[in-house]
């Protein structure tokens, strides 16, 4: 082999000694280790959560004026006492229904080791032990928790079946571990005030509080933060991107609740994540539009800078 | 939206991708980033110590090199933006606008890259004597634009998992200087140079007389330098894991183990702990006892190092889910911004090429199957790997129909439950009709066009 290639005499250039090699080796390794240690200490984790912007609501009405007044459901008329006392047929169609809407997550038994539960966190119920119950163990809980969910958890409400179904489900999950403290009349009679579930109730419609009051208010107020149309143009010129996003997520009507919004509160002058924690906190009913919830971090920048501007001296 | 939907059954459109980018990874680290300087380092140490029988062994090596790159190597290289264009056109239009400059350079240096080792593979030979240091520095600046291909890329892997301050920004450098790059390329670097290392050793035992004095030596320093490099992977490594967001975090177990034996994680965990000291306890042994072995077992830690590394990509594409490109794009194509515009005014209404513009009484699994290809086929199958229908029948365990509202219930808080998937886009109707279409996935086979691309209406 080595005839194959030229000779030439031993190039007696620099070579590294042993000792040269096993010293510049570590001055890699270390050189590694200085760099990973300044980019660990230099750049934390992002803790944020994976999505940023908040999920629309399946019931936002897209009103650019206000949220809705919520007209009261007529309901089917329920006997309570008599719901809650557990039938062999009430039985029976609840086992069937937890096999089909409970049993992926809690399990075919209950004890919370579904298939689809385990990714879960917090992790599906153990339906057959009473430890570690938050909403209360009762079969009027269960009734409640079917009904609205549990919040912070994967627990989704299952209003979309009928009313006797959920009985049936609460009767069944109560029936697999029965050693639960009964309901009491109190009990009960306060699930039906809460569900108006006797003969002939219905909801009573809803104007939100909030709104009605701010109406009261809004009536007797002066105008505030209002500008003459040259001011707004000279502003749009000044900083596009902001007029465009606050023309996006409040309409003209709304302005005055703004207006008021944020001048009863200067902290968000110089901090655009405080003026978005203002803004999401009631939104859609504070006068800020549900738009407002899927802004970039760049747009509340833009938009704190706007409205700095437009609120200059008041 | 505007593009037609490229569709693949059985396979998936995210498994074309993900196996065309992995062997590109493969052949990038261990042939060409991680060998040339290894190749470089062996010719310029037999030039000074006049040992010819290394100059022959290190151009034999190059040699393999040279074929693999230049051949499954460029193809992959350009297979990577030819399948994800098709699969993810918006995702990949994105990263072209951001990186424009940044694609540019990398062109450049790719065009050098491929110069560089015909130059430096083809005149191994005839610059000799005196003109060898010549032939060298063409190694060294050869070593360089490979290293530079890869670091430009890194810089777009790291902007998908997460842009940073780009969100704000929106320029060019604070893309580039995301807060996954230099972690990502700290470990890509050093996992490079460990996987060249196994690789030379399998080929010098293939090049080398067994039990001569040659491939004793070149075991124990090829050994050498895989232990040698090692250790910066696994600083490297734990400087990435430092700076990935908590709540991709959050999505090791699936991707680590799919869906399947997601509970088994911290098994699998133990075990790629255990395949990495594997790969060090080869090194060591090759280092103290050469020829203790049958020479195919060098094969061993080559094969450990490309699991490893096939797997460190799969774990990467997976966890930065529900997003294509982080905080900014759903996996899906759809921007973040555009969500509310679309729930506002239905998915369907916003599409060129469905057959449904919109759920009508009469259409409503047509139009479901028009969403499923519009929001899930990027990642979901029909009937093949990852498919939707499978992934039902876990949730509906026994079941032969299934019900459109519990469906529908589940699609409402799909991104809750599973925090991997995007949130479902899309009014109601869509979601109701989507529910409906997968629905009745539960009784038939639902076998897709070849290509699902709907006549355009009217």
């Amino acid at each position: 082999m080595a005839n194959d290639l030229p000779t030439e005499p031993h190039d007696p250039r620099w070579l590294p000694s042993r000792s040269t090699a096993i010293l510049i080796g570590i001055g890699i390794q270390l050189l590694f280790v200085a760099i990973a240690a300044t980019l660990i200490v230099g750049s934390p984790r992002d803790t944020g959560p994976l999505v940023h912007a908040l999920l629309i609501p399946e019931d936002v009405v897209y009103s650019d004026t206000d949220l809705a007044p919520k007209a009261g459901k007529q309901q089917s008329p329920i006997d309570v006492r008599k719901m809650a006392v557990a039938t062999d047929g009430q039985l029976e169609k609840g086992n069937l229904l937890f096999a089909e809407h409970c049993a992926s997550c809690h399990g075919p038994s209950g004890a919370g080791d579904g298939p689809a539960g385990i990714p879960l966190q917090p992790p599906p119920r153990n339906l057959t032990s009473l430890s570690g119950w938050k909403q209360g163990t009762r079969f009027t809980d269960l009734y409640r928790t079917l009904t609205l969910g549990l919040p912070e958890t994967q627990m989704p409400p299952f209003d979309y079946l009928a009313d006797a179904d959920r009985f049936a489900l609460a009767h069944h999950a109560a029936a697999l571990a029965p050693e639960r403290p009964a309901d009491t009349d109190l009990s009960l009679d306060s699930l039906d005030a809460e569900f108006a579930l006797s003969a002939g109730a219905k909801e009573p419609n809803i104007v939100p509080l909030g709104t009605a009051m701010e109406r009261l208010v809004a009536e007797g107020a002066p105008a505030v933060g209002e500008l003459s149309s040259e001011r707004e143009i000279e502003l749009s010129a000044l900083e596009p991107r902001g007029a465009a996003v606050y023309s996006r997520i409040v309409s003209p009507d709304q302005q005055q609740r703004v207006s008021r919004l944020l001048l009863a509160d200067s902290s968000w002058r110089k901090d655009s994540e405080r003026l978005q924690t203002i803004a999401e906190n009631n939104l859609s009913d504070n006068g800020f539009n549900v738009r407002a919830a899927m802004l970039s971090r760049a747009d509340w920048s833009a938009l704190n800078r706007y409205l700095t501007l437009r609120f200059e001296g008041e | 939206m505007d593009l037609p939907i490229f569709f693949a059954d059985y396979f998936g459109t995210r498994t074309l991708v993900g196996v065309i980018a992995i062997v590109h990874v493969w052949i990038n680290h261990a042939f060409a980033v991680g060998m040339i300087p290894l190749v470089v380092g062996v010719e310029w140490w037999a030039h000074r110590t006049n040992r010819p029988e290394w100059d022959a062994l290190a151009h034999k090596i190059l040699g393999v090199c040279f074929i693999v790159t230049t051949s499954v190597g460029a193809l992959t290289g350009v297979g990577i933006w030819l399948s994800t264009a098709l699969v993810n056109p918006y995702a990949i239009g994105s990263l072209l606008r951001v990186f424009y400059w940044a694609w540019f350079s990398e062109w450049v240096v790719f065009v050098a890259e491929v110069s560089l080792i015909l130059v430096y593979y083809l005149t191994w030979k005839r610059l000799t004597g005196q003109r060898k240091s010549r032939h060298i520095r063409i190694g060294v600046l050869l070593g360089l634009m490979s290293w530079l291909t890869m670091a430009i890329i890194v810089a777009i892997l790291g902007f998908m998992m997460n842009p940073g301050s780009w969100l704000e920004q929106r320029d060019l450098l604070t893309g580039f200087t995301n807060p996954i790059y230099l972690p990502q390329l700290l470990f890509r670097t050093a996992a490079a140079l460990t996987m060249a290392g196994s690789l030379a050793l399998a080929l010098s035992i293939a090049f080398t007389d067994r039990e001569s004095s040659l491939q004793t030596q070149a075991i124990k320093l090829f050994s050498g330098w895989s232990l040698f490099w090692l250790v910066p992977t696994l600083i490297g490594g734990l400087a990435y894991h430092h700076v990935i967001p908590q709540a991709m975090l959050d999505n090791m177990p699936v991707a680590f183990g799919t869906q399947a034996w997601q509970d088994l994680y911290g098994k699998l965990v133990h075990l790629t702990v255990l395949a990495v000291a594997a790969v060090a306890l080869f090194a060591l042994w090759g280092l103290w006892q050469p020829l203790r072995a049958n020479p195919l077992v060098w094969i061993v830690p080559v094969l450990l190092l490309t699991g490893l590394m096939g797997y460190f990509e799969r774990t990467r594409e997976f966890i930065r889910k529900p997003y294509a490109i982080g905080y900014y794009m759903y996996a899906n194509g759809i921007r973040v911004d555009e969500v509310p515009h679309l729930v506002k005014t239905g998915v369907l209404a916003n599409c060129s090429w469905t057959a449904n513009r919109r759920v009508t009484g009469q259409n409503k699994e047509g139009a479901g199957r028009d969403l499923f290809m519009v929001l899930c086929s990027r990642c979901h199958t029909l009937n093949g790997i990852n498919s939707v229908k499978d992934n039902l029948a876990k949730m509906y365990p026994g079941q032969t129909t299934w019900s459109s509202a519990a469906i529908e219930s589940f699609l409402k808080n799909i991104h809750g439950a599973r925090s991997f998937m995007p949130p479902f886009i899309g009014n109601a109707d869509e979601r109701a009709a989507l529910a409906a279409y997968l629905a009745t996935l539960g009784n038939r086979r639902d076998i897709p066009p070849p290509v699902a691309v709907a006549a355009i209406d009217e």
